[in-house]
């Protein structure tokens, strides 16, 4: 029988209706439950990315990691995971992964100009010490510098913070958390003397309603976000209120919800605290034992360059702060009525008002989270330490329910980037370059002479661009992160600094990211599961991880490479004669070997990692060293918690292994058991007895209230540039898209980068969905395309574009204005116009 | 680009056959096709739609006949193929046929959502708001789809990372009866 095409698909046509009448198709059957394989080794991990800290069972075949899924013991998600962490285990394959190092050469040499030819890590290595000896000899430990990572390890931002503070004697090391959590850092630093949050994430049971301030926890944090949603569905009378500048998914479960014109943050928060006091609201025993009032220095200026107009005009500088009364408190914010915050904010007063009786009900139990809207902000300290204000006056704060939380947008910002001391001004556990006795104490652990760690604070993130840019930082090191698409100003700052023939530009990385071929020398990395490793999350959680498989290629971690490099210095070449006369034993040694072997970090011998299923892991770093490496890097930094004159208590931490056992553990770990509540008895074990609450990172055990005023913004827009930008990200995609958008599926659910716009604003300038246009500041242009629908829905007047697209890079339109106080970018407000393409 | 004249072969036959099997699917038209049997006795695969589609949807499929290609893009329902035909194998009849199809979306077990993955890709997507998630106790948001306002036009299916929402054929009943007879 011949049968044509057409006669055969007609056939095809009819049986197909026949059987698909009435019956339902098969979904494919792609289910998490479908990697289950016995052949697979699971074993605990922490995600790569967000603050949240989610717990994933890494699943392991045949040296690959091959499947992740939701941790079900993980307290922090029980099981839960978002679509990035289920495609985690894609990460670390992309097709364009680094294996060997890459030099830019020409005719066989390095220069500058030149193109990336593979090379060995010797030639890497000694290229690098050249120039970074160059710069040492020519202009000293500030013209070395490094910037770092809120992803990096404990132990890797320990081993960094360590060989620049006190090997080449440079405080020029700066994590991204700069970027990220600074502001809440200075916040928690003025309010209460000790950084990180005083709460946990069982306060997303225990309270009865939520108040997010700038932060989308439904894109940006959304496993905690479902802890979220349950107890607003569950407990009767839990209401959620939303704060942002434009309308996006958290507004889903929003009872109210408030659109606020850019920066009048500043005045909402003060106009709270008025009601508060007006209406005699306030916990009266709690401030009168344990706050005090103060005030802060005004108008500050903007952090940018000194030549710029609005640094001269400014008549204050810095955050210096002077006691006053609760009375001269109440006057200050007296002007702050509800008239004013609504003709500031454009907030609808009965909104407003809802707001503030909440916050003034002294039977509900509050929990208000922020990230980025608050501390990318150029009054970023200002604006957390408001927020604080309005808890305080309250007495709302250090107990279940009660509870003003910072949320990270890093897995280890809090972990790595603040505890282990990796900003330009810190040494471990809260310490200060600043201050002697902190040098003291760290020099003494570390056993190096007095003096050795600089008193100057270094070069913070955007600082150290400016410095790059006018040929003063010359040799510099970038690890674990993606800066030059991060960074604001990169056409006016970034770029020109690691391009400045002056420099020589090294980026770690696992793939060529735009920072990594803006640079001079790439270094392969190893990532994630390629390493053990431990992260810090959010609410205080350590957790540990151990090494899953091995690094591609040639491909090593960034703490290998550190203290690698290091084997490259001679102490004589670091440190001059006084420090070395202090220290004579240590004449003739690496830094390596003066910083790393010891006797301390040494000291554990290397040992066969198991699990409790009898599974034996690898340790690259150990068996390569000759020590377990890891566990000195911890235990050393442990001794900054438990060598007696600790200056600064409560960041005590739990031996090595208990982490290897545990599901991650809360800080301060007292006598095994972790801290769920700080500064409150009975929760906390360094509050005495009878006492209530200490908030003890102050001598006094008083938190601050500080009062701080409505500033506007660096820069609104006018006639020019007609509408505020804010910059932010998308469930899919994490941070610059480095790692997400190599994941095909994660691609797929979102290529490309668009610009959010309200329909009115694009009909106004004959703009189609979809279309092409030009989004244009003072210091850059954007090609992008328009978006009129969709999860984000701004108000008239300001746009939204996310940055994890290194094809749009939304940092060529950004300002480099810093909160002068925290020097944290704000990436949320500058002023922008949008053309045809 | 197939000939629909040609005769099968076996195992070509198979292969089809195969297909049949594993998708119950026929191929999908594009928009404002003539039922299946009209379709294929009209159209003289002259490929205009093909290129007259700004969305690149339309491919030629088995035998040349144009079909759609979610994984390409979405319909727009712009109508700029059906100028292009000719011989009428696609044609806006107002009164039989007012809507392009009847297809709509189906998310299927492997949806992520539906596996305690908060993934919201589909939603996104939907410009009709066929798809919205509801906020749920105990996990994640579930997809709620609508088929009433549903339009089919394929905008969920590329996007979902793990394949799980497809196109659910639906032929009217005057067709299926017809084919059946």
């Amino acid at each position: 029988m011949s049968i044509t095409r057409r006669d055969f698909i007609k056939t095809q046509a009819a049986l197909a209706a026949a059987t698909a009448a009435g019956t339902t198709l098969a979904g494919t059957s792609v289910q998490a439950s479908s990697h289950i394989d016995d052949d697979i080794r699971w074993d605990k991990g922490a995600c790569r990315f967000c603050g949240t800290g989610c717990g994933v069972l890494v699943g392991t075949k045949d040296g690959r990691v091959v499947a992740t899924q939701g941790d079900p013991d993980a307290p922090v998600n029980k099981g839960l995971n978002c679509i990035k962490g289920y495609f985690l285990s894609k990460i670390m394959y992309g097709k364009d992964r680094l294996t060997m190092p890459l030099l830019r050469k020409k005719n066989g040499e390095f220069h500058k100009e030149g193109q990336f030819e593979e090379v060995s890590w010797d030639e890497a290595f000694d290229v690098m010490a050249t120039k970074w000896k160059e710069a040492l000899k020519k202009k000293g430990p500030t013209s070395v510098g490094m910037f770092g990572s809120g992803q990096w390890t404990v132990w890797e931002g320990y081993t960094a913070s360590k060989f620049m503070k006190a090997g080449l004697r440079s405080n020029n090391i700066d994590p991204n958390a700069r970027h990220c959590m600074a502001s809440a850092v200075g916040a928690f630093m003025r309010a209460f003397g000790i950084d990180e949050p005083m709460g946990c994430y069982d306060d997303l049971e225990h309270a009865d309603a939520f108040v997010l301030w700038g932060a989308n926890m439904a894109e940006m944090h959304p496993i905690l976000w479902s802890r979220l949603t349950d107890t607003r569905l569950t407990k009767p009378g839990c209401e959620v209120h939303v704060l942002s500048t434009f309308e996006h998914r958290s507004f889903e479960l929003a009872d109210n919800g408030m659109i606020f014109t850019p920066q009048t943050d500043l005045a909402i928060l003060n106009y709270i605290a008025n009601y508060i006091i007006e209406n005699k609201a306030y916990n009266e025993d709690f401030i009168g034992k344990h706050v005090n009032f103060t005030k802060t220095v005004t108008d500050i200026g903007y952090g940018l360059r000194p030549e710029h107009p609005l640094e001269k005009a400014k008549t204050g500088t810095g955050g210096k702060l002077t006691k006053i009364s609760f009375e001269d408190y109440a006057a200050s914010v007296a002007e702050y009525t509800l008239d004013k915050a609504h003709e500031l904010s454009g907030v609808p007063k009965d909104k407003l008002e809802r707001l503030a009786k909440l916050y003034a009900d002294p039977n509900k139990k509050i929990s208000s989270y922020w990230t980025m809207g608050f501390n990318q902000h150029t009054r970023g300290v200002w604006v957390n330490g408001l927020l604080y204000n309005v808890h305080l006056l309250m007495g709302k704060i250090s107990e279940p329910g009660n509870s003003p939380f910072s949320l990270t947008g890093q897995p280890s910002a809090c972990g790595t980037a603040r505890e282990v001391g990796t900003f330009a001004h810190r040494l471990p556990a809260d310490l200060v370059v600043m201050k002697e006795a902190h040098r003291d104490y760290a020099e003494k652990i570390w056993n190096l002479p007095k003096g050795t760690i600089p008193p100057k604070p270094g070069f913070h993130a955007v600082l150290q661009h400016r410095k790059l840019k006018d040929g003063v930082l010359n040799a510099y090191w970038v690890q674990c992160t993606n800066n030059m698409q991060a960074a604001p100003n990169m056409n006016e700052e970034g770029l020109p600094g690691y391009r400045n023939p002056e420099n020589f530009i090294a980026v770690s990385d696992p793939y060529p990211t735009v920072t990594a071929m803006a640079a001079d020398l790439i270094l392969p990395t190893a990532m994630w599961m390629e390493k053990e490793g431990a992260y810090g999350n959010a609410e205080r959680r350590t957790q540990f991880w151990r090494q899953q498989v091995d690094a591609p290629g040639e491909a090593q971690s960034d703490m290998w490479q550190v203290m690698e490099f290091a084997k490259r210095f001679k102490i004589e070449e670091v440190w001059p004669e006084e420090l070395l006369a202090q220290k004579p034993e240590h004449r003739g040694k690496t830094v390596y070997e003066v910083l790393y072997e010891n006797g301390q970090v040494n000291k554990f011998p290397v040992e066969t990692i198991t699990d409790n299923a009898g599974n034996v892991y690898n340790n690259s770093e150990s068996k390569h060293f000759g020590y377990y490496v890891q566990k000195g890097m911890f235990e050393e930094y442990r001794m900054f918690n438990s060598i007696p004159g600790v200056p600064k208590k409560g960041h005590e931490m739990a031996p090595f292994e208990t982490y290897h056992n545990a599901r991650g553990l809360r800080w301060p770990v007292i006598d095994g058991k972790e801290t769920l509540w700080r500064f409150r008895e009975g929760y906390d074990p360094h509050v005495e007895a009878g006492s209530e609450v200490q908030f003890y990172g102050k001598p006094d055990k008083k938190a601050n209230i500080i009062f701080a005023p409505y500033e506007p913004a660096a820069e609104s827009p006018d006639n020019e540039y007609d509408l505020w930008l804010s910059t932010g990200r998308v469930l899919e995609h994490w941070h610059s898209g480095s790692m997400t958008r190599r994941v095909p599926e994660l691609y797929r659910a979102y290529p490309d980068a668009k610009v959010y716009m309200h329909p009115e604003d694009a009909k106004a300038r004959g703009f189609k969905r979809g279309q092409e246009v030009m989004v244009q500041s003072r210091r850059g242009e954007v090609k992008t395309r328009v978006e009129t629908r969709g999860r984000n829905k701004p108000p008239m007047g300001l746009v939204y574009m996310p940055w994890f697209d290194a094809g749009q890079l939304v940092n060529k339109l950004t300002l480099d204005a810093t909160d002068p106080l925290s020097k944290e970018t704000d990436f949320k407000k500058c002023a922008v116009r949008v053309v045809r393409a | 680009m197939g000939n629909p004249s040609q005769p099968v072969s076996l195992s070509r036959r198979s292969f089809f056959k195969g297909r049949v099997h594993a998708s119950a699917n026929p191929a999908m038209r594009p928009p404002w096709a003539l039922s299946e049997t009209q379709f294929v006795d009209t159209c003289t695969t002259c490929d205009k739609c093909l290129s007259a589609c700004n969305e690149g949807i339309l491919v030629p499929g088995d035998a040349g006949f144009p079909t759609v290609d979610f994984q390409n893009g979405e319909c727009t329902f712009c109508g700029d193929c059906i100028k292009v035909c000719t011989p009428g194998a696609l044609s806006i009849n107002d009164n039989e046929t007012p809507t392009p199809w009847q297809h709509y979306a189906e998310i299927g077990s492997g949806c992520l959502s539906a596996n305690g993955i908060t993934c919201r890709v589909c939603g996104d997507r939907c410009d009709t708001r066929a798809i919205r998630f509801q906020l749920a106790v105990g996990g994640v948001a579930h997809p709620i789809l609508d088929t009433s306002t549903c339009t089919g036009c394929g905008a969920c299916i590329a996007p979902c990372p793990v394949g799980a929402v497809k196109i659910q054929h639906v032929q009217s009943e005057e067709h299926q009866m017809e084919e059946r007879s």
